[in-house]
């Protein structure tokens, strides 16, 4: 499934020479938008000092969090009244505004499935699913 | 919080450090001094027996001005050590201490320290670990932390505290390393014992230090930056930090020696880097110990060459990385090596300093190698118990059966 290209970290890990600086520090490298590419493009360069620094927006953000989810939540916009509790709840954030500027969404990247704005819904309008359902459109 | 590296200039020295100085301190208090010398801009600590005087110390110098510092009075030692991580994250410079069941309760935390790669500098007072309600002396808590990725040093006294405190923060923070100290003397032997310690002016230390100050800057932790430390590293990711992280502890060896080094040409004195050999040259049989005992080992080794036999003493200062090429180095050629240990080695039977002196037989050779366990719980490492050791070694060396792993008394 995944193409482990890790040659270029391999190499780039396989010395034991003083670290040569901090300019280019994370993030240059890092692959933009959010396309799920090979593993090594995830993580090739993510570590471009001594320590785990990265740029939230260049590196972390690339990494799909959410893609073990076992269950993904169904907003029924019928039953919404968009009180925005969904949105206050999530505990990683990954609530965002539907297309149509009323109702609320998923980013499916990152949303774990753990079901806290199904359970804090007072509508009862997200319904958590088996992620299993979705096999067939699975993003990754 | 005023971050080192903002500094502008140099802050003007506190009176009662302004000039060098000798003074009867403890152990303890050498180690508080050692850290005011060095300007930390975060002291985050929790008092446990016998490192309590350390942040006493300490706190009374934050009290009275002495210490200009953000001193986070904090309410368990995980906090604290997740508070000294932050600062250096941040930038800062930051000091931390503990001892026993702190250490161990600050377990995971010191593994995000290590793993941030952020150059703490803490002090462990060594004291045994809970299980067996010992509040006494004895190395098993630092023992316990020893694959934590963590750099870590052993004192012999309290000159040496004072001395190896300062330069921690000269290896932690050195570019090259950018890994947390821990440095570790013996609780009640040295913790509380009370010697003259010739303590440098602030200025000197300043000027010791000022190197740091030229190497390329640290990232920063800053509000309002969009970086991050720590967050994730799957897959190759975690390969390449672990990789890096075993590098610089290598590298730890070499530097040290540097360092130590450069403390003699700045202080007037040096430890021998890693290790200290003492009467090592045309020993035929070699003692290795470490921290409080050496002093003990030391007299007893030169009534002992008064007597005819060649003994000698290897000091080990480094215990993580282990100084493995001076070791093998110091004890290649010998007939029949000791190894005293104030700790044991569960599931290898013996002492953890025997077992990684051990694991150097292939370039050691193979000869006798004997492991005693000694001085747990504040059982005293006394001159007879040193003379008998260096007996069996002896009958070792002479090919005479011998017990592997001795306990004392």
């Amino acid at each position: 499934m995944v193409e482990r290209d890790s040659q270029a970290p391999r190499a780039a890990a396989s010395t034991n020479e003083a670290p040569k600086g901090h300019a280019a520090m994370g993030g240059g490298q890092a692959p933009a938008g959010h396309a799920p590419d090979s593993r090594a493009a995830q993580t090739e360069g993510i570590f471009q000092t001594e320590a785990c620094w990265s740029i939230s927006s260049g590196d972390l953000l690339c990494l799909h969090t959410g893609d073990w989810r076992t269950e993904r939540p169904i907003f029924v916009k019928e039953k919404c009244n968009a009180c925005g509790f969904c949105y206050i709840y999530c505990p990683i954030q990954c609530i965002v505004d539907d297309e149509d500027g009323i109702h609320y969404a998923v980013d499916m990247d990152y949303c774990k499935g753990c079901g806290v704005c199904a359970k804090e819904c007072p509508k009862d309008a997200i319904v958590m699913t088996a992620e299993g359902d979705y096999a067939d459109d699975c993003r990754i | 919080m005023t971050v080192a590296s903002e500094r502008p200039g140099v802050a003007p020295a506190p009176s009662v450090a302004a000039e060098k100085q000798t003074k009867v301190i403890t152990g303890n208090g050498a180690a508080a001094w050692a850290a005011m010398l060095c300007r930390p801009d975060v002291v985050a600590a929790y008092p446990i027996t016998p490192q309590s005087e350390v942040i006493e110390q300490l706190a009374k110098f934050h009290a009275d001005g002495v210490l200009d510092c953000e001193y986070v009075t904090v309410e368990g030692e995980n906090s604290a050590q997740n508070v000294v991580c932050a600062a250096t994250m941040a930038g800062g410079r930051a000091y931390t201490a503990t001892s026993s069941y702190g250490l161990v309760y600050m377990y995971d935390a010191m593994f995000n320290t290590a793993g941030y790669r952020a150059p703490v500098v803490m002090i462990n007072v060594n004291r045994e670990p809970p299980g067996i309600h010992a509040v006494c002396s004895g190395q098993q808590d630092m023992i316990s932390v020893r694959d934590t990725g963590w750099v870590q040093l052993i004192c012999e006294n309290c000159q040496e505290i004072l001395d190896t405190t300062i330069m921690a923060f000269r290896l932690a923070e050195d570019y090259d390393i950018q890994l947390p100290v821990m440095v570790n003397y013996d609780g009640y032997y040295l913790s509380f014992l009370a010697e003259s310690v010739e303590i440098p002016a602030i200025s000197e230390v300043d000027d010791y230090l000022e190197v740091l100050k030229s190497q390329p800057p640290r990232p920063q932790l800053l509000p309002g930056s969009n970086l991050g430390c720590g967050s994730h590293g799957i897959g190759m990711g975690y390969v390449e930090l672990r990789k890096k992280h075993m590098a610089a502890m290598e590298r730890v060896k070499t530097k040290l020696e540097e360092i130590d080094g450069g403390f003699e040409a700045a202080f007037g004195r040096s430890y021998g880097g890693q290790i200290e050999e003492y009467r090592t040259e045309d020993a035929d049989i070699v003692l290795v110990t470490s921290g409080s005992a050496v002093g003990t080992a030391r007299e007893v080794i030169d009534a002992k060459r008064d007597e005819g036999i060649k003994v000698g003493l290897v000091k080990l200062r480094l215990y993580r990385p282990w100084p493995r090429e001076r070791l093998s180095a110091a004890l290649k050629g010998k007939k029949a090596i000791g190894v005293l240990d104030r700790s044991i080695c569960f599931g290898w039977d013996c002492g953890p300093f025997y077992m990684e002196t051990r694991a150097l037989t292939p370039e050691i050779g193979i000869v006798p190698m004997l492991s005693f366990i000694d001085g747990l719980a504040n059982m005293d490492i006394t001159k007879e118990h040193i003379a008998g050791m260096i007996d069996d070694i002896q009958a070792a060396s002479e090919g005479r059966p011998y017990q592997q792993v001795t306990w004392l008394p």
